[in-house]
């Protein structure tokens, strides 16, 4: 059985993932904290945290709510200084067998554009995510995403700070335009796509009136609830996509990875079954060689984009 | 063979704990080695459905057959039977207390179940606020604690009531600890969704595996007040 996947880069050797599961930024800690949870070594790849180029501190809000079917969560920028980061913990993770990406993002272009650059010469990094969901923290900048310009500017001025550091872009949340900001990814030097992040959402404890989460009453809802939807993103996104598509969105088990391959990802990203167990990812990459020899799979590469009507 | 991080076990008994702040739900989870120290606590997920999250359950005692925990009717645990599959990992955190050690233990009623499992095995006091001078009473006792440690367990307002009066009285709340009641979703410092500002950290303090028992005068109770859990009086069905 053949689980492993190929990502071919656009300006160096192809990245290959010993199989497609990997951790969603924002719900694996940064790696370390499962070392005794299950083998790290035993991913596709590990996908930290987000890291901003300031340390950040907690939230002053209520950070997680755990509702049916996801979660609503709203950290803030608390990220612990990313160069203890990459002194105290990155060596301990297993990246000379299993390669390691850095999630980043930042208040402004300027700062985005000096930490990438700064993380592209850290050897042990496999490649940067840049997290489209910038910049943080500051409402009067309209999000980069949203003007095919900007988000252009972003991607190139992101492209040339990354060197030949292989470069990920995340989706900026739920609902965009997929095949433009694929395209535009694509098109402006990134070497995959991570194709979901967080709906809007929020709840409320009817009994004490107040919001469960969040400095603004909300927080990104995640989970297997929107599945489907996060599903169809992926169809969309990897139809119109260049380059490999990272997919994402309320992923519990195997079929669920299953179902993300056949509509065209190449691998995928867990996040929420994170939080559920911490040897989520594990058992996932167990029941996917189960299910795949039950249903006769061979290969990933064999069914991915396949689904039909 | 090393033993399984996240074990999988089961509900072997459930029966009604009555406290002062209503009836919960006590649990007996198989566990064939149970040990741990009052204030730790299991993350401990039910398995009655696909999608389900663990919570915190702090551990009261340790029999042959395994953990003692209650359970509120907030919490899944306490929809589930004898028999029923569930998981765990833990115990997690550190306890605040050394065999031995006199306690005084302050709660409302909505929060005694948190300080009840350092009743069962040091000697202890055990204060619970209700009525107007309940603050001050509650002050008045921490000011002469001398030998002993206080445990607290506060809904947000009244402990926040209790630290400005505290402040302004300047009690040096010494051999204090409080419950950090933050949302604890992994158990494991990995989802950084507990931690609490610290005047020497700028990324924050862990309370999922430092505490849940903190040092009072770690805390800012004005910071992160905001971010406590409310408890509620109970009534789980028998």
């Amino acid at each position: 059985m053949k689980l492993t996947v190929t990502l071919p880069t656009q300006n160096g050797p192809d990245m290959v993932l010993k199989n497609p599961i990997m951790p969603a930024a924002g719900t694996f800690g940064y790696g370390i904290e499962y070392i005794d949870a299950l083998p790290l070594s035993r991913l596709g790849a590990i996908v930290t945290n987000s890291f901003a180029i300031a340390e950040g501190s907690p939230s002053p809000a209520k950070r997680f709510y755990q509702a049916d079917y996801g979660f609503v969560s709203s950290f803030g920028p608390n990220n612990m200084c990313y160069k203890q980061f990459l002194k105290e913990i990155l060596p301990r993770l297993p990246h000379e067998t299993t390669p390691v990406i850095m999630d980043v993002k930042a208040f402004d272009l300027n700062e985005l554009a000096e930490f990438v650059h700064i993380l592209s010469h850290v050897k042990e990094l496999a490649a940067i995510e840049v997290n489209l969901n910038c910049p943080y923290g500051n409402m009067a900048i309209p999000a980069y995403w949203k003007a095919p310009e900007t988000l252009e500017m972003l991607l190139k001025t992101v492209r040339q700070a990354a060197g030949q550091k292989p470069l990920w872009i995340k989706a900026p949340t739920a609902e965009y335009p997929y095949a433009e900001v694929v395209r535009a990814a694509g098109d402006n030097g990134a070497d995959a796509f991570v194709t979901f992040n967080a709906l809007g959402g929020c709840a409320v404890d009817v009994a004490t009136r107040r919001y469960q989460s969040g400095s603004f009453g909300g927080g990104g809802y995640s989970g297997p609830g929107l599945k489907p939807y996060a599903l169809a993103a992926a169809r969309a996104v990897a139809a119109a996509a260049q380059i490999p598509t990272i997919a994402a969105g309320g992923i519990v088990c195997a079929d669920d990875i299953l179902e993300y391959i056949l509509v065209g990802a190449d691998a995928i990203q867990v996040g929420a079954a994170n939080l559920m167990a911490p040897d989520a990812m594990a058992r996932l990459l167990d029941d996917l060689e189960r299910r795949m020899e039950e249903l006769g799979i061979d290969s990933l590469d064999e069914i991915r984009g396949t689904a039909r009507v | 063979m090393k033993e399984s991080f996240v074990v999988h076990s089961q509900v072997l008994a459930r029966e009604c704990q009555t406290l002062p702040g209503g009836t919960y739900a006590e649990y007996t989870i198989a566990c064939g080695n149970a040990l741990f120290k009052p204030g730790q606590y299991l993350m401990l997920r039910a398995l009655k459905h696909a999608v389900s999250w663990p919570d915190a359950y702090l551990i009261h005692a340790a029999t042959g057959q395994g953990f003692k925990v209650l359970a509120h009717q907030g919490q899944e645990l306490a929809r589930c039977a004898a028999g029923d599959r569930v998981e765990y990992w833990g115990p997690r955190g550190s306890s605040p207390v050394t065999s031995g050690d006199a306690l005084l233990l302050v709660a409302q009623p909505e929060t005694v179940q948190l300080v009840y499992p350092f009743t069962l095995g040091n000697p202890h006091e055990c204060l619970v606020l209700t009525g107007e001078a309940a603050i001050a009473r509650a002050l008045d006792k921490i000011a002469a604690l001398q030998n002993k440690k206080a445990i607290l367990a506060l809904n947000p307002d009244t402990l926040a009531q209790l630290d400005e009066a505290g402040r302004a009285r300047q009690t040096p709340f010494a051999n204090c600890f409080l419950y950090v009641s933050n949302k604890k979703a992994c158990g494991i410092n990995a989802c950084k969704g507990c931690y609490l500002h610290s005047p020497t950290r700028h990324f924050g303090i862990n309370a999922c595996c430092q505490g849940p028992f903190m040092p009072y005068t770690a805390v800012d109770v004005t910071q992160d007040g905001n971010c406590f859990e409310y408890f509620s009086l109970q009534e789980v069905a028998t």
